[in-house]
């Protein structure tokens, strides 16, 4: 079915908004398989001392990566040929700010997840009434 | 790190570790089919595919509990700190199994029947909130950890931002166990998968907002700086090959280390997933991460050959027997 059908059915309520995003991710995968799948094999060396003459198994072991991150590895594959070098390691920083971070995500999802299974057993509750 | 990079670095813990780890999963899912038929015999309740379906699906979601638990664990006692060492063999096989759950799912409710099994998935024909979508979104999100689980993503995204990403687990693991709340309990009305899905989601979270917001609250209660230096406290207090971590307000952990009698300082930062070296200890000569061992120089920061990573250093004077710590970087 052609992308301008597609929108029709969306804009008619027709396809569902997580129907929509399927497929954006499936366009996005296939297009990483193609993209991603040039940087392990061709670009994987250029941007990394440590990939140099990597084996076939490690490239087939970071193709799905590269396929979900396709646009992140080839800027680094274009930065790499502009500088003419791999990418020189950057130390590691910010791990403060990241138990922050993790801190708030957990509390967040604790709270989320409470009213989540609460819901849930409130629902099973009602299924499971003998009626009256 | 900074060798070439091979599939796996095999060693004899990690074989232990990952034969373990297939033994258990192998022994879960043969029990629970295995009981499943026992019991299937005596009421003809429940097929074979959805049998097996079930084993994978609660496969991966204790895999996914114990994975999650191994992390906080660690930060309560040191003791648990080698389940640290591969825990991502654990997320990779976590996602293994909740992708065969969610082709024989999909298989099952969608190829034998007559809708396209994509759209069972995500239009299931009822109202209410969508377990399905629920369960994709947490396999995306397990698909996405096991994809760049390989050092080669560590060090190109940098640890920072790899962590970050790795941090999307947190939602992912709130999916799954949603996805189970809102599916399977709904058609269970005893307490045989309700009471462990809560425990368990109890235990995960406590464990994770308990040490998350102690540390955070060490971060807060960190030394400030007078003069440039940071009092990291009695310089008989830290013991010959150990090292201890310094908080500083408003800025990175300094780790401290007694090696042949002299006291040195470095980042507390690993340089492979930012690991906290204030929490290793000196073995062979050089500080030991206690996450995945990468070492380094115990007042030089360098790693010993052929590895080429290196904890920024500071300088440290002792005053009155405490230890001072400088807390600008030295300069590389």
């Amino acid at each position: 079915m052609r992308a301008g059908a597609r929108a029709v059915m969306l804009m008619r309520g027709r396809m569902s908004s997580l129907t929509l995003i399927l497929w954006i991710a499936g366009c996005h995968l296939a297009a990483g398989l193609v993209g991603g799948g040039a940087f392990v094999w061709r670009g994987l060396d250029r941007i990394d001392d440590s990939a140099k003459g990597a084996s076939r198994g490690v490239r087939l072991l970071l193709w799905p990566g590269a396929a979900a991150l396709w646009p992140i590895v080839l800027l680094w594959w274009r930065r790499a040929q502009a500088r003419g070098g791999p990418t020189p390691a950057r130390p590691a920083r910010g791990m403060r700010s990241l138990r922050l971070a993790h801190a708030i995500a957990w509390t967040i999802t604790s709270a989320a997840l409470a009213g989540g299974l609460l819901l849930a057993l409130d629902r099973r509750a009602a299924v499971t009434e003998p009626a009256p | 790190m900074s060798v070439s990079y091979r599939m796996v670095q095999w060693n004899r813990h990690k074989r232990v570790y990952d034969a373990l780890t297939a033994l258990a999963v192998g022994a879960y899912i043969a029990a629970f089919v295995g009981v499943g038929l026992v019991v299937n015999r005596a009421d003809g309740g429940v097929s074979a595919p959805i049998l097996a379906m079930r084993a994978l699906g609660t496969c991966a979601l204790v895999l996914l509990h114990v994975a999650l638990c191994i992390g906080p664990l660690a930060r309560i006692s040191p003791l648990v700190a080698p389940l640290l060492y591969n825990r991502r063999h654990l997320g990779v096989t976590t996602f293994a199994l909740a992708a065969l759950h969610a082709v024989l799912a999909i298989g099952f409710y969608g190829a034998f029947g007559v809708r396209f099994p994509i759209a069972a998935v995500v239009d299931p024909p009822r109202a209410g909130p969508a377990f399905e979508a629920m369960g994709f979104g947490a396999l995306a999100t397990l698909f996405v950890m096991a994809a760049t689980s390989h050092d080669f993503w560590l060090k190109n995204l940098t640890p920072r931002v790899w962590k970050g990403i790795h941090l999307c687990v947190v939602g992912g693991y709130a999916l799954a166990v949603l996805h189970v709340a809102f599916g399977a309990l709904q058609s269970e009305p005893s307490r045989a998968l309700s009471a462990p899905l809560l425990a368990g989601a109890a235990i995960v979270c406590g464990l994770h907002l308990f040490t998350g917001w102690r540390e955070v609250l060490r971060d807060f209660r960190g030394a400030r700086a007078a003069d440039g230096w940071i009092d990291a406290g009695p310089a008989d207090a830290l013991p010959e090959g150990r090292a201890r971590a310094v908080a500083v307000r408003g800025g990175e952990r300094i780790a401290l280390v007694r090696h042949g009698g002299e006291v040195c300082a470095m980042s507390n930062v690993c340089a492979h997933q930012g690991g906290p070296l204030g929490e290793g200890r000196v073995i062979d000569g050089c500080l030991t991460c206690p996450w995945h061992g990468y070492q380094y120089g115990p007042c030089s920061g360098a790693s010993p050959p052929p590895f080429t990573e290196r904890a920024p250093t500071h300088r440290v004077r002792i005053e009155n027997g405490r230890v001072q710590v400088r807390a600008q970087e030295d300069s590389p």
